[in-house]
């Protein structure tokens, strides 16, 4: 299940920023994260198709090509541009997949009546504002964006976090050069011993060397 | 590869070998030829573990060639499952070996009364057939390991565990892998039991001093399976996230599609997810290391790779990479979020012989009967065990989710003819649905030449946003289906098929070019539609009527969450689809 963090924007205190400095070969260790789904700071009230090349950064080529699958709010998406992402909306993009399955849940899949009840319907709806946006990145997309994702930032639930490196701690001590909590270096050892605020959201970045 | 090889179990005097040239059965291969030999000479209505029935074993077409992909083995018989037809696929080394042996196809017939259990030796020199009473109770494993003794390990064999000797309607056949371990099954409608009720443990096969099958035009072949080859390879699916994931690498996405039967199919999103999915799966075999681990074929010749190996945290073998129904089924279904305890209980399944996406139906049907907790994977093992050991109450779980939902009084049990239905739950994905309840197989996932449908063109092109359509796509896919199972070839090579016209023409020239044959997409339609139609007389002869083909209640009644959908196909059109 993706993380509850929609309602992180009710704290007043300023959200902890963690940046991490590490070696380009740990980016795996991060895919954790877009399983389960990172918040990311977009233009709302736009089309996915605007999200996904104006704030990701993706070439229209890319998503034409390598994004085969996306959901908006676990429905299936056959247009990117005519459907509207709200605010804390959840967008999840998969490449190609294997089976019938894959093959009905594509975008414009020949077979997108085989789960009518669940493709979204799409919209022209537009009101372009500042929000985030719950995004899960699975199989190989993660591979191919998800460094580049999180050298911008992401936000997650501090628990999450927390969770995070504890599982990861001894893949970022071989490779992971130097932590900045609030532009503050910290040890690396420490970082497990750092309150998080388990509820609310923690700013991540990782700069990939 | 043309001629049928006949045991007679019940023969006078004792089992009885005939080879025989195929005559009408010329040309067919895999589920065409299964289906077409059941559906002419078992009566529809005999026992399903009685002397009637037969057991057909049947490579594909292109089994035994250089033609990569090509290693499914047909098993088809009537199903003490279902009561209708079946035909149960897998990989491994049998299919190619018995290929090379010169067979279209192994038939056991009959059925002996003298309480023997028999092992089948077959070579380029002929067919031995011998009791052997020290096999009995053996669970594959051991069986295999005790063959290999005897034989080598330059066999393949084709087994079955206890629970095909007690006759189960869970058992399934296995076939040994490129390891020789006891790792591919056959799995679905009770096969297994069949196999018990002919008295035969094991078929060894030993194709030393075989060749390669070898084409009527060999240049043409190799032409026509280099294409095939750069095809497969260079798509995104089978070149890529198959190698990578395995087939599990659908967890995460039907998951967030709200479409992963959860619970015994009570919610469609499963909270432990991300701890059981394809990508988490590939890290830890990769971080454990040891071969094959995350990527490995299931047989010699498969360059896809949708396999691995896992091994424990110390590096013991546990089991092959469990597939994404079984991570499902024994997973998200019984609320068990743990790759471990899924491991153990794939190599339970394989090890005692069972059908892993009837056995982990069964328990979460058990679970909601409150025989264990939903998420308790040692009450998961122990319920497995129980049917391994053959105790009262492992009788009742090994004969399947239909049985053990009556026995338990429970009313969700998801079944369509007796049979379990795969991980995704057709009220999100209604077209499935549609497939699921009109499958002449019962509840059925391996629609996955589904694909083909499109390009074949079969049934003519149809409006794929009108809902109506759902009826005509689920036909076309059944034949496309129908078809492609015939030649051997592995499911997953769909999607280079369907994004690559070039890719299914290769398909359809090494056919050509190895039998000297001139078909076109239509005539393998053609073949789609008879195998499709000696299916469904047979289930017709048998006593089936449109009432058996529908869902259970339930899907109807209970919205599934996160999208509370019912199923809403009506029955008219349900009924639809057969009609062409
Ligand atoms: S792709 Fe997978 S199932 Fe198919 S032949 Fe290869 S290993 Fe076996």
């Amino acid at each position: 299940m993706a993380p509850d963090i929609a309602k992180d924007h009710t704290r007043t205190a300023p959200e902890p920023h963690l940046v991490l400095h590490t070696n380009s070969d740990l980016a795996i260790i991060f895919h954790d994260l877009f399983q389960e789904g990172v918040l990311v700071d977009a233009k709302v009230g736009t089309t996915v198709q605007t999200f996904l090349c104006e704030v990701l950064g993706l070439t229209p080529q890319y998503v034409e090509e390598r994004i085969q699958t996306i959901f908006l709010n676990g429905k299936a998406v056959d247009d990117p541009l005519s459907a509207v992402i709200a605010d804390h909306a959840a967008i999840a993009l998969s490449a190609a997949m294997p089976g019938l399955l894959g093959a009905t849940l594509r975008k414009g899949s020949y077979y997108a009546a085989m789960r009518g009840e669940i493709s979204h319907e799409g919209e022209n709806n537009l009101h372009p504002h500042e929000g985030k946006v719950l995004l899960k990145l699975f199989n190989l997309i993660p591979g191919e964006i998800g460094s580049f994702i999180l050298g911008r930032g992401v936000w997650l639930k501090g628990d999450s976090l927390k969770k995070f490196l504890e599982k990861r701690l001894l893949r970022l001590l071989e490779g992971c050069l130097r932590a900045d909590i609030d532009g503050k270096s910290v040890d690396l050892k420490k970082l497990l011993q750092q309150e998080w605020p388990a509820d609310a959201a923690v700013f991540l970045r990782v700069c990939f060397l | 590869m043309d001629q049928l090889l006949r045991i007679d179990m019940g023969a006078q005097g004792g089992p009885k070998v005939t080879v025989t040239e195929p005559g009408e059965y010329e040309g067919l291969g895999g589920r065409a030829l299964t289906s077409a030999i059941i559906s002419k000479e078992v009566p529809p209505l005999c026992h399903p573990l009685g002397a009637d029935n037969k057991l057909v074993i049947a490579p594909g077409l292109l089994s035994g060639t250089a033609a990569a992909m090509s290693g499914r083995l047909s098993i088809g018989c009537k199903s003490p499952l279902t009561g209708g037809i079946k035909e149960a696929n897998a990989g491994g080394q049998p299919s190619q070996m018995i290929a090379r042996l010169g067979y279209a196809a192994i038939v056991l017939e009959g059925k002996p009364e003298d309480g023997s259990l028999y092992k089948i030796f077959i070579n380029k020199d002929g067919v031995k057939i011998i009791p052997d009473g020290s096999l009995k109770m053996l669970g594959n494993y051991d069986l295999v390991d005790k063959l290999k003794g005897e034989y080598g390990d330059k066999i393949g064999v084709i087994s079955i565990g206890p629970a095909g000797e007690m006759k189960m309607s869970a058992a399934s056949i296995a076939c040994t892998d490129m390891e020789v371990r006891p790792t591919r099954h056959a799995g679905r409608g009770g096969v297994g039991a069949v196999m018990g009720a002919k008295a035969v443990k094991a078929i060894i096969i030993d194709d030393a001093g075989m060749k390669m099958r070898s084409p009527k035009d060999s240049k043409a072949f190799q032409e026509a399976n280099k294409k095939w080859v750069e095809g497969i390879r260079k798509h995104p699916v089978t070149g890529q996230g198959l190698p990578t994931y395995g087939t599990n690498i659908l967890t995460n996405v039907i998951n967030e599609a709200g479409g992963y039967p959860t619970h015994n199919f009570m919610w469609g999103r499963f909270e432990g997810c991300t701890k059981i999915s394809g990508e988490t799966q590939a890290e830890l075999e990769n971080a454990r290391g040891g071969e094959g681990s995350a990527t490995h074929g299931c047989h010699r010749g498969c360059i896809i790779r949708c396999s691995g190996t896992f091994y424990d945290k110390d590096g013991q073998y546990i089991t092959k990479q469990p597939e994404y129904e079984t991570v499902w089924s024994h997973g998200g279904n019984c609320g068990i979020d743990d790759l471990d305890a899924i491991a153990m209980l794939d190599r339970l399944d394989d090890d005692f012989g069972l059908d892993t996406i009837e056995m982990g139906a069964t328990v979460g049907v058990a679970m909601e009967a409150g025989l264990a907790k939903f998420g308790d994977t040692q009450g998961a093992i122990n319920l497995v065990k129980e049917v391994g050991k053959g105790t009262p109450l492992g009788r009742i779980l090994g004969n399947g989710a239909a049985v053990t939902g009556k026995v338990f009084g429970i009313e969700r049990v998801p079944v369509v003819k007796g049979q379990a239905m795969p991980a995704y739950d057709p009220r999100t994905v209604q077209g499935i649905g549609v497939t699921y309840a009109t499958s002449t197989m019962g509840a059925d996932h391996t629609a996955g030449y589904a694909v083909t449908a499109n390009i074949l063109g079969v049934g003519g092109k149809v409006d794929p946003l009108k809902p109506e359509g759902q009826a005509e796509l689920s036909r076309n896919l059944q034949i496309a289906t129908a078809a492609v199972d015939s030649t051997g070839m592995c499911l997953f090579v769909a999607f280079a098929v369907l994004d690559q016209p070039e890719t299914f023409q290769s398909l359809i020239d090494m056919i050509n070019s190895f039998y000297g044959l001139k078909l076109t997409a239509d005539d393998v339609t053609a073949l789609g539609k008879s195998v499709l139609k000696n299916e469904k007389d047979f289930n017709l002869r048998a006593g089936f009527t449109s009432k058996h083909d529908r869902l259970p209640e339930f899907f109807k009644k209970e919205p599934l969450p996160p999208h509370d959908i019912v199923f809403n196909v009506s029955d008219k059109d349900l009924d639809s689809v057969f009609n062409w």
